[in-house]
């Protein structure tokens, strides 16, 4: 018997309606459940940060320790704390730790030098002239830190940290790198306090000369000017009197007529 | 006058200043309880500035913050108020969301996480249901993620600029009165909403604050109206 193309009586559809509502129902709960589940990773995030935050305010473990040379310990747990930090988490570390008067870089111990001021900026001596010879930094900023080695220790984690929250990103991030870990920085930084006397060193003199031979060279390919073809080793022109050695000179004279008539003039060669 | 004697006469001037600034705050905050609903004496409220003065100052006549804490418990009325109404499938009655407060004055000149840690752990031990932080200058932002930490403890903050008028005299401010679930429950009734429809006032309103609303409360504001004598709104706190 031939099947039927038409659309089954409605009394046979009806049947699996009940299940359809109830996969709704689930969707919804389904669809609900993600978004708690959203909500709550965001929230034991932002505890996390918290907890560590609180955890860096002791750090580091030791008085003594140096924060340039920190130790093992210490910078492990900074690197994986910070891990989660958005750079205002970081900030509001840094300003937590200045409320507890210690120095805003985690790993450093000292506490952080107060201007023994009201005013809200400072005029300091930077280098150079002009305007660069004075710097107007505000109280607060300066406040922030013990010494400026500190300062760009902090600043440079703070570069690293992602803004992205932590509960949206989705490929794990980089690990984060202290500055002492990367010695060739360290290093350009050094040569940065030395680069008014890098510029003198730099000769300047000896360029130029090089720059104008070349650019002579240029013109003299051009063809303009009355250059001194040796520069290019192509034609010797060095025009010299040869030595008079056979007495009087004598201007060429025409060949005569007559030396013509010998019937050499009607000859043809080859 | 010889140069110390006016350094000590700017020193005791600037004393006095503080202390007066401290006596309205400390007014304010008992204002705000009374209106809440704790048990006060009128007498604990209208302190005059001479025996605030006997109490509170040091030798020096400076305010002694350490000494500026008090705690009140709730009223009948009050404790009937924060009572939630009762379930169906409750066995027992429920318990009154509110208890005794806590008000210290901060000590420290800025708060951090260590600072509100201690005043929470201070709540927590001696079993306050609210603890009122008056600071000296504004609460540093981590340290304000403590707050939900520590529910169902409350933990208000207030600065003492905050506190040097009782904002709800102004004449533009009309009276706010916290409904009971039970009145909760009849005004939706009577105008069959659902909460949601009602409009909405924020926790973070400077009245909110004062009569420390929770999410899910009700507050009747009553303003005065030219043509209708007196005119109530309602706004659920969110």
């Amino acid at each position: 018997m031939p099947q039927s193309i038409l659309k089954k009586p409605s009394s046979s559809i009806a049947a699996p309606s009940p299940p359809a509502a109830r996969s709704r129902e689930d969707r919804n709960r389904e669809t609900a459940l993600y978004h708690a589940q959203l909500i709550q990773q965001r929230k034991d995030v932002e505890a996390l940060i918290l907890f560590s935050t609180e955890t860096l305010l002791d750090s580091p473990s030791s008085p003594t320790a140096d924060p340039a040379h920190p130790s093992s310990a210490d910078s492990t747990l900074v690197k994986n704390s910070l891990r989660p930090f958005q750079p205002s988490d970081y900030d509001s570390l840094i300003e937590e730790r200045n409320v507890n008067k210690q120095c805003g870089y985690v790993l450093c111990p000292k506490p952080n030098r107060l201007q023994d001021t009201k005013a809200k900026y400072r005029i300091l001596n930077g280098q150079g002239k002009g305007n660069d010879a004075l710097r107007f930094v505000e109280k607060q900023t300066l406040e922030r830190w013990c010494s400026n080695g500190c300062g760009e220790r902090a600043l440079y984690i703070k570069v690293q940290l992602s803004e992205e929250p932590a509960w949206t990103r989705t490929a794990t991030e980089g690990d984060i790198v202290l500055l002492e870990d990367k010695p060739e920085i360290q290093r350009a930084k050094d040569g940065k306090v030395n680069l008014i006397e890098r510029l003198k060193n730099l000769d300047i003199g000896q360029d130029e000369k090089q720059l104008a031979a070349q650019m002579k060279a240029l013109s003299i390919e051009r063809g303009d000017g009355n250059a001194p073809s040796r520069s290019f080793g192509l034609v010797e022109t060095d025009i010299r009197e040869k030595a008079n050695t056979s007495g009087e000179a004598f201007p060429p004279e025409p060949p005569s007529m007559d030396e013509r008539t010998d019937g050499l003039h009607g000859t043809i060669e080859g | 006058m010889d140069p110390l004697d006016q350094e000590r006469a700017k020193i005791a001037a600037d004393a006095e200043r503080e202390l007066t600034r401290l006596w309205r705050a400390w007014r304010t905050i008992h204002e705000m309880c009374q209106d809440r609903g704790y048990e006060l004496a009128e007498e604990e409220v209208r302190i005059s500035l001479d025996d605030f003065r006997d109490r509170f100052a040091d030798a020096s006549g400076a305010p002694d913050r350490k000494k500026m804490t008090t705690s009140f418990r709730p009223t009948d009325v009050m404790l009937k108020k924060y009572t939630p109404l009762r379930h169906p499938r409750d066995t027992e009655d429920p318990k009154p969301a509110i208890g005794t407060i806590w008000i210290e004055f901060s000590t420290e000149t800025s708060i951090g996480i260590k600072q509100m840690r201690i005043f929470a752990q201070h709540i927590h031990q001696h079993n306050f249901a609210t603890g009122i932080l008056v600071t000296q200058a504004s609460i540093t932002p981590a340290a304000l993620k403590i707050i939900p930490v520590v529910l169902p403890q409350i933990i208000e903050t207030f600065q003492e600029q905050d506190l040097l008028v009782n904002i709800t005299h102004h004449e533009l401010v009309p009276k706010h009165v916290l409904l009971s679930a039970e009145e909760k429950k009849r005004l939706l009734e009577r105008y069959r909403l659902k909460e949601s429809q009602l409009p909405r006032i924020q926790t973070g309103d400077p009245v909110a604050k004062y009569l420390g609303l929770r999410r899910g409360q009700v507050v009747k504001i009553i303003r005065k109206s030219e043509t209708a004598g007196r005119y109530a709104s309602y706004r659920w706190a969110i």
